[in-house]
């Protein structure tokens, strides 16, 4: 265990393990409100986990904990076997920005750089030069190929989303962790932010973590996770709307 | 209720600024009104109800362009006279009880102090009673002050415009009035004005009717009251014009001032609320609502800000007036004159400008559609409006105008255009200061991305997305590198030419200079006599007006001159162009090229002497170091009796090897010879006393556009929370942003200290060619200071407020 943890962020040790992203005894409190309790949770590399719960149940606190955005209070937190807990800011930032990729709800583009230089921001922060192949592969992907020069104020919101998307697979990334993606979208919109994030976690071995208070959104995953108090109070492999749905009610 | 509601940054940004630029504009204010109403301390002429002096204004008439001749006046420089011949006639005024005819002459007492002699009869105006003794009767004869050291019975030998000679002390007058009185008929003797005054002074019973004292004395000036004081001391009267000219000059630049930088912060707090104020209208308001209310909440920040800045102008106006008087810029007599109308101005200039600006923005934010507060912050528009693209070029052209101008014109004309000129090309750049942000993104950016490629190319494309807060940022630093280069430099450039000038003209060997009030008139002669002397002048500065033509047209002013007499061809070289100075005797004047306008040599010119006498005298030569030598030069015979003292400011000799001046020294109090280097020493160091005045306004406006730098750069930094949060969630490290940060604010101050050096340039290349006809100007070291400390401050202002918001153990979540 300490041989894993003790590696680099991109060391080799992280490559071979199967869990993606472990959560051991998580707590964070906010004063007095304890938003996590002592959650432990892994995610198997290749999955597609949806994370749900009704308000204040703690989903954000649990992305934020798990991405490494934040330090929880108590607990490890190990992304491809790397302790979050003992790395630094800075280092902690390295590690996020080369093997986990975010998307919001509310897009969080650079609202003055086009949808190309967003896109290509985080390579451009790790110091490489965007592959044009590769750029035009993500670009493909998303379908945003005729967006190129657009400032996100140009685009429509599903639009923004897929270049939200972009940017967070454009460093092909171990983890995907996504808030609500398409809680700010219409039902078909919606539908083809999801498939993309499908199509990450099959076509690539992506590791996709979904937060979301959608059904029909949650029935995209492989297992839907139910978070209640700051606890994880239940799983659902292989989801359907309507098992989420009947599980959603009794919570 | 409010619906909008500023930021705390935005409110103490906009109430700071307004502060500053309140007790700027009511400081100014206080010096104005000090010029205008402000006199010089009534003292020796307490006693009197009324005094008479010469007319103390000189009016003429000035051709102008075009146009009908226009009146124009100035006030008299040195002493006016009255003749004696006038109290007979105020004598006969009822209500009259005596008339004193009051003189004034320097005394030097032997360990070298100064007094002002007088004949005992102005005694009684001052109320002053011998402590000790009795009056003087005898020519010989002085009663001293307590403080002067001498008792009853003593003989002191005191210095009357010539060597000095005993007199005995026969009474003792209170101390502290640094006055000796002498038997009138000795006074009258030792004043030198036969059949003139200083000053009449009316002694009255009851109360006088000051008209008809001045139907008595047609032409002459009849003061009372407070005005008596001006009478005391004519140069008060002189220095108010220049304290006045002073005070509209650093009001108008501070207004402008306040313009700019409140400006630029009403519209950055409108700007960064875009979202908040498109949110307003979504659920309602109208766009009179969101600007009613925007242009309240800035009266909110600006109404206590001017009333607060307006009181405390006061006293920042009152120590103004007090640096100038202690650094001898303006006479001690200058008073200082409080009241309420500098709060009043300063609550008039700078709540309106607040409430204008704001207007100006919220038009903006009325233009804001609902619908933007749906989505995303939107990118700013890439062009820009087309009515601030005209203005920018009109006043660019403007700018280019006064440009050429100044290039054709010389002297005053030349340094009065390049105010203008930097006022112009400042304005212009606050109009254009986007494009310029651009460009600087796109020059300096490159450079900077070169020197870091992660950090430089987001530093490079955040000042260049935000052009316009990049502008708003810009406009003040470039006012305040251009604004301090210029006044810092422009003195300096006059004082090292007139000390090049005097430098390269001087042929005396020796100078004569005086620790006192002057040298006496027989020091000249005593020099002249000396063994070995070959050459002497003695040189007297005075003032005259005269009416100087500049580009067709007419301008009345005073004139710095010297009167020289002796061999004056042989000690001082002004670069005589046209003429000869060994003409220079009988009615003739010698003119520089600044001034000499149309006159050329042969012709006749019109002009004031120092007490009012108006003078035609013929131009004899044409001179070319008008810095080095002054802008006239007048035969010492033609000037004497109309100056305050006789005595001359320096005496210039030309020796063979082995001349001994120590006689001449000896014989006389407080005169040493120095020599020509020690001599120009002097000279500059009172031109540089005029550099102080420059210091004083470029502290003033250069501290009031650092206040308005700071705070619009920490509320700009502090309002792109939001855009930093969004880098670090894309991965981007704390130290990351940090020093895109710091390569932002280097290619946006760096831009602004580029532009506004460019604007001092052209502005300093144009008045170094026209005032000094040389292309090259004097820089102080003190413009680096300002430099590096408006860059310094300015990198303070974004750095600090930045890294307390990334703060290092904060999660980047975006708000």
């Amino acid at each position: 265990m300490t041989a894993m943890t003790a590696g680099t962020a991109a060391g080799p040790a992280a490559e071979a393990t199967a869990v993606a992203v472990s959560l051991e005894a998580v707590g964070k409190t906010y004063g007095d409100v304890r938003a996590l309790d002592d959650v432990t949770w892994t995610f198997a590399r290749g999955g597609f986990t949806a994370v749900m719960g009704p308000s204040g149940s703690g989903k954000s606190t649990f992305l934020h904990c798990a991405s490494g955005l934040d330090r929880p209070t108590s607990g490890t937190v190990r992304i491809g076997g790397v302790d979050l807990g003992r790395l630094g800011e800075a280092k902690r930032t390295r590690l996020r920005r080369e093997r986990i990729g975010f998307v919001f709800q509310s897009f969080n583009l650079v609202p003055s750089m086009d949808v190309e230089q967003n896109i290509a921001l985080p390579l451009l922060l790790g110091g490489a030069e965007a592959d044009p192949a590769r750029l035009a592969e993500v670009v493909e992907r998303v379908g945003l190929a005729d967006r190129l020069r657009h400032r996100p104020a140009e685009l429509s919101g599903g639009q923004q989303q897929r270049a939200a998307i972009a940017r967070a697979l454009i460093t092909r990334p171990e983890v995907v962790f996504a808030d609500e993606p398409t809680a700010a979208l219409d039902p078909r919109t919606a539908r083809d932010v999801l498939r993309l994030l499908r199509e990450a976690a099959d076509a690539t071995g992506q590791t996709i973590v979904l937060v979301t208070h959608d059904p029909m959104a949650a029935s995209w995953a492989d297992s839907v996770v139910f978070l209640s108090r700051g606890r994880i109070v239940d799983e659902l492999a292989s989801p359907t709307v309507s098992a989420v749905m009947s599980r959603w009610e009794s919570l | 209720m409010n619906l909008t509601s500023t930021g705390k940054g935005a409110f103490t940004g906009v109430f700071a600024a307004l502060l500053f630029a309140a007790a700027l504009v009511g400081a100014c204010g206080v010096l104005v009104e000090s010029a205008l109403r402000a006199h010089g301390p009534v003292e020796r002429y307490a006693g009197a109800e009324a005094v008479v002096t010469g007319p103390r204004e000189v009016e003429t008439r000035l051709d102008r362009l075009g146009e009908a001749p226009a009146g124009a006046s100035l006030p008299v420089p040195e002493r006016a006279r009255a003749p004696l011949s006038a109290a007979a006639r105020l004598r006969a005024v009822p209500g009259v009880r005596d008339v004193v005819a009051d003189v004034s002459f320097p005394v030097v007492l032997p360990d070298g102090r100064a007094l002002t002699g007088h004949g005992w009869e102005s005694a009684a105006l001052g109320a002053v009673e011998p402590q000790d003794g009795r009056a003087p009767r005898a020519a010989d004869e002085v009663v001293l002050g307590r403080d002067a050291g001498a008792d009853v019975g003593a003989t002191v030998r005191l210095q009357i415009g010539a060597a000095p000679r005993p007199y005995r002390v026969v009474g003792l007058a209170p101390s502290g009035t640094g006055a000796a009185y002498f038997a009138p008929a000795a006074a009258a003797a030792l004043y030198g004005h036969p059949g003139k005054a200083d000053a009449l002074a009316v002694l009255a019973d009851g109360d006088l009717d000051a008209d008809a004292l001045r139907a008595a004395v047609p032409g002459l000036d009849v003061a009372t009251g407070d005005a008596r004081g001006d009478a005391e001391d004519p140069s008060v009267a002189a220095a108010r014009l220049d304290l006045f000219d002073l005070g509209m000059a650093i009001g108008s630049v501070a207004i402008m001032t306040a313009l700019v930088i409140v400006g630029g912060l009403v519209a950055l707090s409108v700007r960064e609320r875009t979202r908040e104020l498109a949110l307003l209208r979504a659920v309602g308001a109208t766009p009179g609502r969101v600007r009613a209310d925007l242009l309240r909440e800035t009266a909110r920040a600006a109404v206590p800000a001017a009333l607060i800045g307006g009181v405390l102008s006061l006293g920042l106006g009152a120590a103004l007036l007090a640096a100038m008087k202690g650094r001898g810029v303006l006479p001690e007599e200058v008073g200082t004159a409080l009241g309420p109308l500098p709060v009043l101005a300063a609550f008039a200039v700078t709540v309106p400008a607040a409430v204008l600006t704001a207007l100006l923005a919220s038009l903006r934010a009325t233009r804001i559609h609902p619908v933007e507060a749906l989505g995303t912050a939107a990118a700013e528009p890439a062009g820009l409006p087309r009515r601030r693209l005209a203005a920018g070029v009109f006043f660019l052209f403007v700018g280019l105008n006064a440009l050429g101008f100044s290039f054709t014109a010389t002297g005053a004309a030349a340094a009065t255009s390049v105010g203008g000129l930097v006022l112009a090309l400042i304005v212009a750049m606050a109009f254009l200061a986007p494009l310029l942000a651009r460009a600087g993104a796109r020059s300096l950016g490159g450079a900077v991305e070169r020197l870091s490629p992660v950090a430089g190319r987001l530093a490079r494309h955040a000042s260049g997305a935000a052009a316009l807060r990049a502008g708003a940022v810009m406009t003040p630093v470039a006012l305040a590198v251009a604004f301090s280069a210029t006044q810092l430099s422009a003195p300096a450039t006059v004082a090292h030419a007139t000390h090049r000038q005097a430098a390269e003209g001087a042929r005396a060997d020796r100078v004569l200079v005086a620790d006192g009030p002057g040298l006496p008139r027989d020091v000249a002669a005593a020099a002249r006599r000396a063994p070995g002397v070959t050459a002497v002048t003695p040189v007297k500065r005075t003032t005259v007006l005269m009416p100087v033509r500049e580009l067709g047209e007419e301008t009345f002013r005073p004139l710095g001159a010297r009167a020289v007499g002796g061999d004056v061809a042989a000690t001082i070289d002004p670069g005589v162009s046209d003429g000869s100075l060994r003409d220079l005797r009988g009615t003739t004047v010698a003119l520089s090229e600044d001034v000499a306008g149309g006159l050329g040599v042969g012709s006749t010119a019109e002009l004031w002497l120092g007490d009012g006498t108006r003078v035609e005298p013929r131009v004899v030569a044409v001179y070319e170091r008008g810095h080095g030598f002054g802008d006239v030069l007048l035969p010492r015979d033609l000037v004497a009796g109309h100056t305050t003292t006789p005595l001359d400011d320096h005496v210039l000799v030309r020796t063979e090897d082995g001349a001994d001046l120590r006689g001449v020294t000896a014989a006389h109090t407080g005169v040493r010879a120095i020599d020509p280097a020690a001599f120009g020493a002097r000279l500059s160091q009172e031109v540089r006393l005029q550099g102080f005045v420059s210091l004083i306004v470029v502290a003033a406006i250069g501290g009031f556009v650092v206040i308005g730098l700071v705070t619009t750069l920490a509320l700009a930094t502090a309002a792109r929370r939001r855009e930093f949060a969004l880098l670090r969630l894309v991965g981007a490290t704390r130290r990351q942003v940090l020093r895109a940060l710091r390569l932002e604010a280097l290619i946006v101050l760096g831009t602004g200290v580029l532009v506004g050096t460019l604007i001092a340039a052209v502005t300093l290349f144009a008045f170094a060619l026209g005032v000094v006809d040389r292309p090259l100007p004097t820089v102080p070291p003190a413009v680096a200071v300002v430099l590096l400390g408006v860059a310094g401050s300015g990198a303070a202002a974004v750095m600090l407020p930045a890294r307390a918001m990334l703060r290092r153990r904060a999660s980047p979540t975006v708000p």
